[in-house]
Order: C-alpha cells, then sequence, then structure tokens
C-alpha cells in the first residue's frame, strides 16, 4: 500500500459519503428524496473507495478491480443525483421519460465499461501506483458526465430562482455543493484525457460538508436532528477521554501510577470538578452546537416545565390563551402567531403580529375550518411544499392548503386536540430568522400542543360550568318568576272564591239569626228573610257545584249521559231562568228564534245547558242596561249559536286567557259578584267533551263581546 | 220604635238581601239607617246628609246600573274620596266586607278605615254594636 495525498482525500470522502447515507438511512429513509440522496452518496462513497484502492494498492489485479467498481459507480452517480434534483424540485412526473432515458443509458455505459472500447486495464501513472488506461472510446463517459450533471444543475438553477424561503436555501447549499463535487470529481477524467493531475478531487469531500451544513441547517432531508445529537455525543466523548487521559498522564507524571496514595487523595478533589466539568460541558456544547448549527436557543424540557407552571396556574381561558401564545412565541422566536379556539366556530382568543381580521376571515371561511379540523397532526408550509405526500390529502385540498398558508404567511399549523377532538388550533408565522421549523422545534411544539390542549379544554369547560351556572340561573329565576305568577294566581283564585262563598253564607246566617232572635220581627217579613237564607242557600250550593266541577274537569274524562236533544228548547229554557237577573240589571235579553226548526242532536243535556246557561249568565252579568242576544242556526252538520252583547268587552290579554282555569293577570278578577271566575272554563270543557267548540271575539274594552259556540248534529 | 237620636249611619251595600237584613237589624237602635247601592250614591248621601258613620263595602259598583268588577275595589276608592273631602273626612268608616286578604286590611286602615269587619263573621247585631262602640268613643 502507497499512501499518497490523493488517496487519502479519496478515503475521507468515501468514508463521509458513506456516514452520511447511513445517517440518513437510519434516520428517515421513507421520504423518496432521501432514497435517492442514499443511492448518490453510496455510488460517490464506492467511486472513492474505489479511486482510493487503484492509487493505493501494489497489486494489479486488487486495482483492477477497483477500477471496473468505481468505473460502474462513477457511471451511476449523475443518474442518481438526477433523480434527487426532480424530487426536490417536485417534477417527478414531468420528468419521467428523462430519468428512465438516464437510467438506461447508464446501464448500457456500465455494460460498455468492461470493454476494452472503454479501457484497457490500469497502469502505474505518476505518483499514483495505478491510474485507468482509457480506451477509444473511453470519451463519451466524461461527455455524458459532464452532459447530465449539467441539466441536473440547471434543474436546480431553474428551481431555485422560482422558490423561496427555505426551499431556497436548500437548494442553493445542494446546487453548490454538488457543482464543487462535480467540478472536483471531474477533474478526475484529466489524467487519462489531457495527461493533468486530478487536483480537484479534495473538492469532493467539501460537498458532503456543504450538504451536511445545508442538512442542519435548512433542514435539508429532514434529519439534522440526529446531527445535532451526534455533535453533542462525540464532543462529551472527547471530554471524558481527554479528562481520563489527563488525569492518567498527572498521575504517572506527579505520583508514579494511579494506584498510589497521592493520585487517590487527587481523585476526591477532581471527582466533583470533572462533574462540574462534564456539565458544564454539556451546557456549553448545547449553547455552541445551537449557535453555530441551530436556530433553536430553548432547552426542551425547561420549556415544557415552565409552561406547565405558568399554565396550571390558571383556570381562566384568556389568560390560558396567553400563556399558549408568549411561551410558542418567545421560543419558536417569531412576530406572528395566532390561538383560536373551536367552539360551534373557530373564534380568535389572541392574535400577535398577523392581521387579526384577514387571519379570522381565513380560519372561519368553511372550507378553512373544515380542513383545520380534520388536521391529525402540524401541518408545516414547507413539508405541504416539498413532502406533500407525507400528509393524506387530495392533491385539491394540498393547493387550497398551500394557497391559504401563503396567502396569510402562515408557516406551521398547530392542531390541539383533545379526547381525539380539535378543540383549538395556533397559527404560527415564520421565524425572524426566517429558519425553517426544525424537526426539534416541531416536537417540542407538538408537546405544547398536548399540554395546552388540555388547559384550554379544562378552561374551556370550567366556561362551560360558568354558562351552564348563568344559564340555571336564569332558569330558576324564570321558574321562580313563573311559580310568583302562579302564587298570585292561586290567591286571587282564592280572594274571590271565598268572597264568593261568603257572601251567601253572610245573608243565611244573618237572616237565620234575625228569624230568631228578634222576637216582634213582622210574620211577612220573617217569611221573607227565611226565603231569602233559602236563597242565599241555593246560590252557595251553585258557587260550591262550580269549584268542584272545576276541580273535576281538570284532567280527567267527564261522563257524558247523551239524549236526544232539540236545542231552541234548551235555550227558551235557560233564557226563562235568567229573565229575572237581567230583569234586575236592566238588560234586554232576546232569544231570535231560528225560523227553520234546528234538527235535534245527541247531547248531554244537563251540562250543554250548564255551558250554555254560564255563557249567558256572564253576558248578562257584563251587560248592566244594554242589550244580550242569542241565535241559533244550523251550518252544515253543526249547530251554531252565537251570543252578543254590547257589555264591556275584553282586551286582548283578555281574550287570550278567559277560558283558563283561573283566569289571569287583569282578567282575572273580573269575575262577576256571584260567579267563581270558572263559568266559561266549565262551558269550554263541557262544550268540547260533547265535540263542540267555543271561541269569544270582542273589539276592545266597553266594546261588547260575542261569544260562538258550535255543537255537532249527531 | 224607639226615639231618633239624629244620628244617621250610611250603609254602602249593593246586595238587596242584605242591605234588608241590616235595616232589620238596625230598626231597634237609636241610629238612623241610610242606604246607598253604589259609589257615587254613598258619596253624595255622606255629603248631604250630616252622617257620623258609614258601613262600607268594598265590592261594589261605580254608580247605579255598572257592572261590578272584583279587580276595582270601588269601595275603597270611595273611602278614599270621602276622607279627602272637608266634609266627609272626619265620619268614622266601619269596612264591612267578605275580602279577608292582609292586603285589603292594610289598605283599608291605610285609608283611614277604624274598623274591618267581615260580613259572614258577624251577626247583624254584632254589627250595630261594632258601630254603637265607635260612635260612643267619638
Amino acid at each position: 500500500m502507497v499512501i499518497s495525498a490523493f488517496g487519502i482525500s479519496s478515503f475521507i470522502t468515501a468514508l463521509l459519503s458513506l456516514t452520511q447515507a447511513l445517517f440518513i438511512f437510519v434516520k428517515n429513509r421513507d421520504l423518496l428524496i432521501n432514497r435517492s440522496w442514499i443511492k448518490a452518496n453510496i455510488a460517490v462513497s464506492v467511486w472513492s473507495f474505489g479511486l482510493f484502492f487503484v492509487v493505493s494498492s501494489n497489486s494489479r489485479q486488487v486495482a483492477e478491480l477497483a477500477q471496473n467498481i468505481l468505473d460502474i459507480s462513477a457511471i451511476a452517480i449523475p443518474v442518481f443525483f438526477l433523480e434527487f434534483v426532480v424530487r426536490l424540485s417536485n417534477k417527478e412526473k414531468k420528468n419521467r421519460l428523462l430519468v428512465r432515458f438516464a437510467y438506461v443509458i447508464t446501464i448500457l455505459l456500465s455494460v460498455f465499461s468492461f470493454s476494452p472500447l472503454f479501457k484497457q486495464g490500469v497502469e502505474p501513472l505518476g505518483s499514483f501506483q495505478f491510474w485507468i488506461n482509457p480506451g477509444s472510446l473511453y470519451i463519451l463517459f466524461p461527455i455524458y458526465f459532464v452532459v447530465l450533471n449539467s441539466v441536473s444543475l440547471l434543474f436546480l438553477l431553474i428551481h431555485y430562482k422560482k422558490s423561496s424561503g427555505v426551499t431556497r436555501q436548500q437548494i442553493k447549499y445542494v446546487m453548490i455543493a454538488s457543482a464543487i463535487g462535480f467540478v472536483g470529481g471531474s477533474t478526475n477524467f484529466l489524467p487519462q484525457i489531457s495527461h493533468l493531475y486530478p487536483f480537484g478531487n479534495f473538492l469532493v469531500t467539501l460537498y458532503i460538508v456543504i450538504i451536511t451544513y445545508a442538512i442542519t441547517k435548512y433542514r435539508l432531508m429532514d434529519i439534522r436532528l440526529v446531527i445535532r445529537k451526534a455533535v453533542f455525543y462525540i464532543g462529551m466523548g472527547i471530554f471524558v477521554v481527554s479528562a481520563y487521559y489527563l488525569v492518567a498522564w498527572s498521575d504517572y507524571t506527579s505520583f508514579g501510577g494511579p494506584f498510589t496514595l497521592g493520585a487517590l487523595l487527587t481523585a476526591i478533589v477532581f471527582a466533583p470538578l470533572f462533574l462540574a466539568g462534564f456539565v458544564f460541558m454539556s451546557k456549553k456544547l448545547k449553547q455552541l452546537s445551537n449557535k453555530y448549527f441551530f436556530a433553536s436557543l430553548y432547552d426542551y424540557q425547561e420549556t415544557l416545565d415552565k409552561f406547565s407552571k405558568d399554565v396550571s396556574s390558571t383556570i381562566n381561558l384568556p389568560e390560558v390563551a396567553n400563556v399558549v401564545v408568549d411561551t410558542v412565541q418567545q421560543t419558536m422566536r417569531m412576530d406572528n402567531v395566532g390561538l383560536f379556539v373551536k367552539n360551534k366556530h373557530y373564534e380568535p382568543m389572541k392574535i400577535i403580529g398577523f392581521n387579526e381580521s384577514n387571519l379570522t376571515r381565513m380560519v372561519t371561511n368553511s372550507r378553512c375550518s373544515d380542513f383545520i379540523s380534520a388536521i391529525k397532526k402540524p401541518l408545516v408550509y414547507d413539508e405541504l411544499v416539498r413532502n406533500a405526500q407525507n400528509y393524506n390529502y387530495s392533491e385539491e385540498d394540498i393547493e387550497y392548503a398551500k394557497e391559504q398558508m401563503k396567502s396569510q404567511d402562515v408557516a406551521v399549523v398547530l392542531p390541539l386536540v383533545s379526547k381525539g377532538e380539535l378543540i383549538s388550533c395556533i397559527i404560527l408565522g415564520k421565524k425572524i430568522s426566517r429558519d425553517a421549523y426544525t424537526q426539534e422545534d416541531m416536537r417540542l411544539l407538538e408537546s405544547l400542543a398536548n399540554h395546552a390542549a388540555i388547559s384550554i379544554e379544562n378552561a374551556r369547560l370550567y366556561n362551560e360550568i360558568q354558562g351552564f351556572n348563568e344559564t340555571l340561573k336564569y332558569k330558576v329565576d324564570d321558574a321562580t318568576k313563573r311559580l310568583r305568577e302562579l302564587l298570585k294566581i292561586k290567591s286571587d283564585f282564592l280572594t274571590v272564591a271565598s268572597h264568593q262563598l261568603r257572601t251567601p253564607t253572610s245573608i243565611v246566617r244573618g237572616m237565620l239569626s234575625l228569624v230568631i232572635e228578634e222576637k216582634d220581627l213582622p210574620n211577612d217579613e220573617r217569611e221573607r228573610f227565611i226565603s231569602q237564607a233559602y236563597e242565599g242557600i241555593n246560590r252557595l250550593e251553585r258557587i260550591i257545584h262550580e269549584l268542584l266541577n272545576a276541580t273535576e274537569l281538570e284532567g280527567k274524562k267527564m261522563r257524558m249521559d247523551f239524549k236526544k236533544v232539540r236545542i231552541e228548547h234548551i235555550i227558551e229554557e235557560i233564557v226563562r231562568g235568567l229573565l229575572p237577573l237581567a230583569d234586575q240589571l236592566k238588560v234586554k235579553l232576546v232569544f231570535d228564534k231560528p225560523v227553520r226548526p234546528i234538527p235535534k242532536t245527541l247531547a248531554d243535556p244537563i251540562k250543554l245547558k250548564e255551558a250554555i246557561t254560564n255563557i249567558i249568565d256572564n253576558a248578562v252579568h257584563y251587560t248592566a242596561g244594554g242589550n244580550v242576544n242569542i241565535s241559533a242556526r244550523r251550518k252544515e252538520n253543526q249547530i251554531v249559536i252565537e251570543v252578543t252583547d254590547n257589555g264591556i268587552g275584553m282586551s286582548k290579554n283578555d281574550l287570550r286567557s278567559i277560558f283558563t282555569k283561573f283566569t289571569r293577570g287583569e282578567g282575572i278578577l273580573q269575575v262577576h259578584p256571584n260567579g267563581t271566575g270558572l263559568g266559561l272554563f266549565i262551558a269550554k270543557k263541557m262544550l268540547e267533551a260533547m265535540g263542540g267548540t267555543i271561541t269569544a271575539e270582542s273589539k276592545g274594552k266597553n266594546k261588547g263581546s260575542k261569544f260562538t259556540l258550535t255543537i255537532p248534529i249527531k | 220604635m224607639a226615639s231618633k237620636a239624629g244620628k244617621k249611619i250610611l250603609l254602602v251595600e249593593d246586595e238587596p238581601s242584605l242591605v234588608s237584613m241590616y235595616q232589620a237589624a238596625f230598626r231597634n237602635s237609636t241610629y238612623e239607617l241610610l242606604v246607598a247601592t253604589n259609589a257615587s250614591g254613598g258619596l253624595k248621601l255622606a255629603q248631604e246628609n250630616g252622617v257620623s258613620l258609614v258601613l262600607l263595602d268594598v265590592i261594589i259598583p261605580e254608580a247605579e246600573g255598572k257592572v261590578i268588577e272584583f279587580s276595582k275595589r270601588v269601595g275603597f276608592n270611595l273611602l278614599g274620596r270621602l276622607k279627602k273631602d272637608p266634609k266627609t273626612k272626619n265620619i268614622p268608616v266601619i269596612t264591612l266586607t267578605n275580602l279577608d286578604s292582609p292586603e285589603d286590611r292594610k289598605k283599608a286602615s291605610s285609608l283611614g278605615a277604624v274598623d274591618y269587619l267581615i260580613k259572614a263573621n258577624f251577626l247583624p247585631k254584632e254589627v250595630v254594636e261594632t258601630a254603637k262602640k265607635v260612635l260612643n268613643k267619638k
């Protein structure tokens, strides 16, 4: 083996390429774009190993084998790179044919590489142990290599011009790296073409470094966290190993060995120092790697702890929203952030930086709302642009989401899910640094989202309970008010009822006391008093009857005793009975008998008489000095009875409630002195039990009333 | 018939049976019983006849032929008018009614009635005795 600078640079390139390929493979091999990069990387690695063996090996056989392998892998590099570029710029579909064509050429060239026209083995060349001895058509390979790589670079350039933000940065680095790599790699053609030294081979190492930088800084291939961890652990490893050697060295030089008394005593002093140093180093390394590689400046656990502490100190929804938004804003360092809470719709809780009304309009428009509601994982704009296949949406939806997010400069939509249901979302703008959101960022954001979801849900429930409390209080107030009204009605009714019961009682009691106690009462007066007492008892009985009737009618089916009746006869009988009262109140009570007799119908005569009596009696009582007219006619298969008066009439309010049991409000106490306020209620119930109806109308107070009764002819 | 001492008592009552009952009860007393069956008639009698005491029903019609309404305690209205009129304000008024709610009692006393009698609870002769007591106190 001969070690040369060229050999070493090749070896380093090979190792680095392989390591990078492994890293990407371990971390995120599912991404198609990553797979093509892994392929390209492996090809570069194999090619570089081949170069190393060709220039370093003493054995011609090894060198020839290595040359064969390196040729095939070098031929494969352009097509893998083209595939990577096409995928990176999202032009895969359009350029499928081109890629396939390149694959065909690659296979042909690979086969061709074994032909003597391509190479005639290897020969020692200058400082190299061996180098390729090209055939007459070897030149086809460099031409293919340069042309295809130029096409790829052109693709990158076009895509670079069209893109923005992180994508643009990523493409920039890929472009610089591959340009340097290809120019450097192409110098390896120089010896066999123009006998020049392949001076650019060192540059190939550089491309790996640049790509790695892009991976870490710009989330290329989404694996930067792994590298960050690698940097951290390697750094810590170096620290521990150096500390060990430092101690071992000082033990040997000062005490003669690690197991001497002095060395052990020093170890007691050194151990805490080492621990302190370890903690210090880990912190410094984190800071350093953050400073030079990563934009994030937060400590993951610390951020979460502080957030939990802050957010658990309140149950008030706006305050929870404040804590969430502030934490997100401070850790991610961005200008624009907004939090929406979903009730029926999305409602903005706190919005910083964004144009509030535009953002709210966007989030609350129905398509956007529906889209957000279905989000299961954070929606990252850059991801949507580069790796839309990671999301399970239709192309149309993705286009819509991209368009909407772009319109408000939204970088991330973070769903807050509680019990499987989206309850809130956080809208994040771009970072101040314009850096992309790293995987670690997303991990932190998702943890924050989980914590925040619980807190927001709690606050929301608390709010809801408060809402319930208020509704409940309102309902209780309402019910109390209604109860008070009912109590008032009850008390009003009792006043009337007791007054109406007491009036005949006082007559009977007073009259009889006079008859018994006044010994010198003239006989005619004595008889008159007794007959008045008798009348009073009758009146009492009627009132008791009404009260009991009304109580009985409530909710029960009435027992009916149906007989054939002639309505005119019943009305005539009623009018005859009421004439004395009408005379007393100076009411002109008239029944306009129908010219043609109304056919007999099936009804309970006693109940029918009571119902109609109640209506007419009522009309007479409220029409002092006026007219009460009664008419009856047949209308189809119904008997229609109208009781019209020009008495005190009714207000609209009264009209609405006169048929209820204890009429409410202003109507309640309009019971005439001999009634109970139950007459109309009883009449209505009785008529309805016979299949009839009763309605009342009035043009207003003091404008008279008209009661219309119908009874079916059966 | 006992000699009339000139003291006149006004009964405002619309129920005819009750009117004849109280007339019979007061017949043997020393007082002359004037009767009004409505509020305006009652006010007129009280103003013009030098009445010494009023027995006042509460549920009465405002005037002849008017409908009686429970919601309008016309008797209380008349009581108010009597107490406002300088000619009648010093005449003691006993409320004679079948209403028995605390509100009605309060209303009567606040308007200046000296007593509140429930017709069903007081026999006619007890009403006469109460009237006598009130007049003697004066």
